[in-house]
């Protein structure tokens, strides 16, 4: 063997031994294992579930997480009156609001537009309205309907105002699906590959460990407790609107109003939008809800990639 | 706690359709509820839901239970045998969420008036999304189990530390914590609740306890005076020939007094020792303020009281017994005592204005007397009893609760300190490099060394990687209001960036990317292996190289740059660095991604650390704040560069100018250079001044010349 060739010889056999040991490091690690936090967030029941192969390290970024929840619910939260959103909704007015506060009234402001009024942000008189323990007189639901415009609602970085007093609004899926989003992109900025956020609204990032999408059940309409199908769901999120989510305390339907009537929408019992993103996918989904099978394309179309599956009150269903 | 791993589906019908209804126990396994049926639109009353069953398993034992009837919470008074014995209610009706949604569950629970939590139920309970139900119906079960007992009041058990992941079901947390703060606020309407600020006598817990348990546990202080000890305390005072007053009966091992005394007014001391009568004149006739001392004569011929105390003749001074608190003492009259009748039990009462602090020890002294032959009375102290009101009396406001951050310190105590261990070698390495360097052989294995500490340990076990992300977290960090404590609750990082951030200021971005960093280690652990086997060394000439060194400033700009403006595409960029595959995540990543990082490390055969010297946005990161460091590490000869090269050849990445110039910015603080500098057999000067020296000397070498060479120099 001449020098050069075994010269030659001993680069490749280095070059061969780095992603030799490289493999056998990796056999070492077995399998991602999950780590998982339960809780309540922006008042939804919570989890968050982190696959690793290093649990000690999932669980400290999940405790961290929890900072981060806590921080966005001091802006987003109606129960809290002293958040940033029970402040607006008081005094009409916010000076020098969070970024993240502006950025979600920007998100549904897009939404808002592109359903022409079907996801408001401002709907949250309706809501007040049909809090009470009986069924809101109409009268008053005219009263109420001028103060539900999306449109009166100007979100700077300097100040946050509604156009007309006694406007409120309610940031509901939306709020929850931006607290949804940062966590799950505070996740992927941590290095983690693979995680299901549940803070609200469901969003995936990555794949599940066995590299295949994650299996997402979606409650059926029509039958409580029956799951009545699966969604393949890798790196994006899931949003399930449907009138079966919330009842009314005054019994008069779903949580979800048309800004038109006032009345609750009930053209479709369920509308799950996945979409890149928690706030996009719920703010589609309300929309959906409310506008109906016909304008679900539309409304689609703002965001690339966007797509649902509707289910019809017969229980039949379509994907758009 | 009844419960039960059986559940049943709610009817259809129920107005709540997709709720997804958990019944717990056998209660529901029966009949169905009255509330489930029908389409009722009214939420069913509390005492609709409280069934028979449902009330045996959330508070056993009541006989009798009836609504509240006040605008406070909603709650059901509960009665055993006409004594109130606290209340039940449903955290649905408590703390309905008007809002973002209705509260997911029902939970009922029960709490006492003092605030434990007798039992709880799930009456309903709607699961999310994913499904996975048997596994956590089991754990909700034994999760409500340990509701049990915990307190509402004082806040002592609330809730789960966050950190509670492995396997509980979704919504425990949150239903614990529901029936934790529903007791809380059913009960701080309806008792007046105390809010505590500071130590606070407990004058409201009472149970009954006898006098051997309170005696156990410090409320009363106890004197056992036999009649051996009598003489020995008599001969003591000196009066030791003279007969007491009382005489001694049966032999010296007999009683001569059984004697406890405390501070009366905590209801467990006062109450349990005096009596009820006696313990309500103290707190309610007499004036509010009024302190009592519990003096009681359990036995023996002896008693505390005497007789002389109904002497008008004597003041009605109670004579035998005497208070003393710090520099004042406290006597009792006759007045002054609240008589138990049936025993020699008494409670000795002082003004609201006597001065007397019960939380303060005091020491109450027990006087006998003896008859001198011509009548007269010596009186000595029989026995001294020292008292501190015992902590089980005493309330404690609640703690502050420790910063959030803290916990994670806490819980990584043991890898902090091996951190910090292995810095402070690091910090005595440095500090002693010259030393060190002199030494090839030890610098050889301690450098190696701890290269393996920092790849096996910072890197692959602790996964306390620096990397770019932590850097442009931290930039980012006065723009968006990330809470502190998130950056806090990681130990170890922050630990590494505040070192790192300081020995960037003293002494340059060396001491992180040659000692800190484990992908740095790993590159040159691989680097050692591919010199000792002798594999060609790609060198850029210095030019090229200082093309190629701007690549990692143009890494770390294109990432910054994204960072604000695409967010997205930023941690895209960020995979530049193979850090999360190489370090955090042990190669367990996608086929790309170890790709990558396994072409890196090629290279990084060939040459030299050739991610760290062209690439890395983090070494470029820090390269840039290194402009500022304070001291040169690396020390440097008039001859260095010229005419000599040896420390350039010797550096193994090439970051001394042939000018002899150290760039800062590109040395990793190897040290490899100082131990050239420092061997006066390479070094050309030094070795030119060892054979000097020799010469003059007309010597053998002397091994430690260098030494000698510095102090001619200076
Ligand atoms: S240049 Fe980058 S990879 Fe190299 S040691 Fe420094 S931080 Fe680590
Ligand atoms: S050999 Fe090079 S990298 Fe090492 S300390 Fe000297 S100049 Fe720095």
């Amino acid at each position: 063997m001449t020098p050069s060739r075994r010269r030659t010889l001993r680069i490749l056999a280095a070059g061969l031994a780095v992603p030799l040991g490289v493999l056998g490091l990796q056999s070492t690690q077995g399998l991602p294992r999950p780590v998982r936090w339960q809780g309540e967030a922006l008042g939804a029941v919570s989890a968050m579930t982190l696959w690793s192969v290093d649990p000690a390290r999932a669980s400290r970024a999940l405790w961290r997480m929890q900072f981060e929840i806590a921080r966005l619910e001091a802006i987003f939260s109606l129960f809290r009156p002293d958040s940033e959103l029970s402040r607006l909704n008081r005094d009409g007015r916010i000076e020098r609001p969070s970024r993240d506060m502006v950025e979600v009234l920007d998100l549904s402001r897009r939404i808002a537009e592109a359903s022409r009024g079907m996801f408001d942000p401002t709907i949250q008189p309706l809501w007040a309205l049909h809090a009470g323990s009986r069924a809101p007189d109409p009268r008053l639901i005219e009263r109420v309907l001028p103060l539900v415009d999306y449109t009166c609602l100007t979100a700077r970085r300097s100040g946050i105002q509604f156009g007309r007093p006694n406007m409120a609004a309610s940031l509901n899926g939306i709020a929850q699906g931006y607290v949804t989003d940062r966590i799950t992109e505070l996740l992927g900025n941590e290095g983690f590959e693979s995680a299901v956020v549940e803070l609200g609204e469901t969003r995936v990032l990555g794949q599940a460990p066995d590299d295949r999408p994650y299996s997402i059940g979606l409650v059926n309409p029509n039958v409580p407790g029956r799951i009545s199908g699966q969604v393949a769901l890798a790196n994006a999120a899931l949003s399930v609107s449907g009138g079966y989510g919330q009842a009314l305390p005054d019994g008069t339907g779903n949580h979800l109003f048309d800004p038109r009537s006032g009345l609750s929408a009930g053209s479709l019992s369920q509308v799950a939008v996945i979409a890149p993103k928690s706030a996009l996918a719920d703010a589609m989904s309300t929309a959906i809800c409310v506008a109906g099978e016909g304008a679900a394309l539309a409304i689609l179309s703002t965001v690339p990639s966007a797509r649902a599956i509707l289910t019809r009150p017969d229980g039949t269903s379509v994907e758009v | 706690m009844q419960t039960g791993t059986a559940r049943s589906w709610l009817p259809r019908t129920w107005r709540l359709p997709g709720l997804l209804a958990l019944a717990l126990g056998a209660w529901l396994v029966g009949p169905t509820p009255i509330w489930a049926q029908g389409d009722a639109r009214e939420t069913p009353s509390l005492l609709d839901r409280l069934t028979p069953e449902v009330m045996s398993a959330v508070f056993p034992g009541i006989t009798r239970l009836e609504m509240v009837k006040d605008d406070g919470p909603v709650a059901a008074a509960v009665y055993r045998r006409e004594e109130k014995a606290g209340y039940v209610f449903s955290t649905l009706d408590v703390l309905r969420a008007p809002g973002y949604s209705s509260t997911p569950f029902d939970v009922v629970a029960g709490v006492t008036m003092d605030g434990r939590i007798t039992g709880a139920v799930v009456l309903f309970h709607r699961e999310p999304y994913l499904i996975n139900d048997a596994r956590r119906t089991a754990l909700l079960v034994t999760f409500l189990q340990a509701i049990e007992g915990s307190e509402a009041r004082l806040g002592a058990e609330s809730g789960l530390p966050p950190d509670f992941v492995a396997g509980a079901t979704i919504s425990a947390r949150a239903m614990r914590n529901a029936v934790q703060e529903g007791a809380r606020m059913v009960l701080r309407y309806r008792t007046e609740e105390i809010v505590i600020t500071e130590p606070t006598i407990d004058m409201i817990n009472f149970k009954p306890m006898s006098q051997e348990q309170l005696v156990a546990d410090g409320g009363l202080a106890f004197a056992h005076v036999t009649n051996a000890m009598l003489a020995e305390v008599m001969a003591r005072a000196g009066v030791g020939d003279l007969l007491p007053e009382v005489p001694m009966s049966g032999g010296p091992d007999d009683t001569y007094i059984n004697f406890v005394t405390g501070y009366a007014n905590p209801p467990k001391v006062g109450r349990n020792g005096a009596g009820l009568e006696p313990f309500d004149e103290l707190t309610n006739r007499w004036p509010t303020g009024t302190q009592g001392i519990f003096v009681a004569t359990l036995g023996g011929v002896y008693d505390h009281r005497g007789t002389r105390y109904n002497n008008l003749s004597n003041g009605f001074l109670l004579d035998r017994v005497k208070v003393t608190q710090g520099q004042q003492d406290f006597s009792f009259t006759k007045a002054d005592m609240i008589v138990t009748r049936g025993k020699i039990a008494d409670i000795l009462v002082l003004p609201p204005d006597s001065g007397f602090d019960p939380m303060q020890p005091w020491r109450a002294d027990l006087f006998a007397t003896a008859v001198r032959p011509d009548g007269k009375m010596e009186r000595f102290v029989l026995a001294g009893l020292d008292y501190t009101l015992p902590d089980s009396m005493i309330l404690m406001p609640e703690p502050d609760p420790p910063p959030v951050w803290v916990e994670p310190w806490a819980d990584s105590m043991f890898d902090i300190a091996i951190l910090a261990t292995a810095l402070a070698l690091l910090t005595a390495l440095l500090a002693f490099q010259a030393q060190l360097a002199r030494q090839r052989r030890l610098h050889r294995w301690l450098r190696i060394s701890f290269l393996v500490f920092t790849l096996v340990w910072i890197g692959w076990i602790a996964s306390a990687q620096l990397s770019i992300v932590h850097l442009i977290n931290y930039l980012k960090a006065p723009f968006v209001n990330l809470d502190l404590a998130f950056y806090l609750a990681e130990p170890l990082i922050v630990i590494l960036a505040g070192y790192t951030a300081i020995s960037l200021v003293l002494l340059g971005r060396g001491v992180f990317c040659g000692w800190l960093c484990p992908f740095g280690a790993l590159q040159e652990l691989l680097a050692q292996a591919a010199r000792t086997l002798n594999l060609p060394q790609w060198t850029p000439s210095m030019p090229t190289q200082r093309v190629l060194w701007n690549g990692k400033y143009v890494a770390l700009g294109v990432i910054l740059l994204l960072t604000v403006v695409a967010p997205d595409a930023a941690t895209v960029a960020e995979e530049v660095e193979p850090f999360k595959t190489a370090i955090t995540s042990v190669f367990v990543r996608g086929l790309p991604f170890v790709a990558y990082a396994v072409v890196l490390l090629v290279i990084g055969l060939f040459v030299e650390r050739a991610f760290c010297r062209f690439l890395c946005p983090l070494g470029a990161g820090l390269a840039l704040l290194d402009r500022l460091h304070l001291f040169e590490l690396i020390k440097r000869r008039p001859e260095c560069g010229n005419p000599c090269q040896l420390c350039e050849r010797s550096c193994p990445v090439k970051a001394i100018e042939p000018s002899g110039e150290v760039v800062t910015a590109e040395c990793f603080q190897c040290l490899d250079c100082m131990v050239e500098y420092y061997d006066d057999r390479r070094c050309p000067p030094l070795a030119k001044l060892r054979k000097e020296q020799e010469q003059a000397a007309g010597f053998r070498p002397d091994l430690n010349s260098a030494g000698a060479y510095l102090r001619a120099q200076s």
